[in-house]
């Protein structure tokens, strides 16, 4: 088991609702093979820095999981082929969390 | 020649100190934007360390976040 945190571009012409179901899937897709998340936040849409598809704006996803590799390896799989889904960003928690307990929160441009 | 001294004269060294190492930061968040904007240009290019004088760790912890953050539409990969 290893600590993930994904950030998931998701489409900005679906409607809240789509979102919201979209979201529910994908946490499906980590706790269905014994992963287990420890956050879940929705940004909401926000302007990207350059068109991806055509689209400039996105809706923006960030979720934090504890799962094993091969968990993390399947929902990356069911990404690439979700439609809805523009673009993925899997990181381990390690490469961008402090060891020392003294950090302070990341809210700049979560806003 | 006593003039011509003084413009021979080299200038001192200042001493520089990575802005990263002062703070103590061991990893760089993707995220934290704020933390690495005055090392991007207005072009969107990363600051060399000769300009930015950074400590070659933090330069990579940084190149890297940055790179990251670019790839998931936070920063832009260059401005025109």
């Amino acid at each position: 088991m290893k600590s993930y945190e994904s950030l998931i571009i998701i489409k900005p012409n679906l409607s809240d609702s789509e979102v919201t179901t979209l979201i529910e899937t994908i946490q499906g897709w980590i706790t269905a093979n014994e992963g287990e998340i420890v956050l879940s936040k929705p940004w909401g849409i926000k302007e990207l820095s350059y068109p991806i598809s055509k689209f400039t704006q996105g809706h923006y996803y960030q979720v934090q999981f504890n799962a094993t590799r091969k968990t993390l390896v399947e929902m990356r799989n069911r990404i690439r082929v979700t439609e809805s889904i523009l673009r993925d960003l899997n990181v381990t928690m390690e490469s961008i969390q402090s060891k020392n307990p003294v950090q302070e929160e990341v809210a700049s441009i979560a806003e | 020649m006593e003039k011509k001294k003084q413009v021979i004269k080299r200038r001192t060294k200042k001493r520089r100190v990575c802005a990263f190492c002062v703070d103590k930061v061991d990893v760089l968040d993707y995220k934290d934007l704020s933390k690495f904007r005055r090392f991007v240009t207005d072009r969107g290019k990363i600051v060399p360390r000769r300009n930015s004088g950074i400590c070659a760790k933090h330069q990579r912890a940084l190149a890297e976040a940055i790179k990251r953050a670019r790839f998931i539409a936070l920063l832009p990969f260059c401005v025109d």
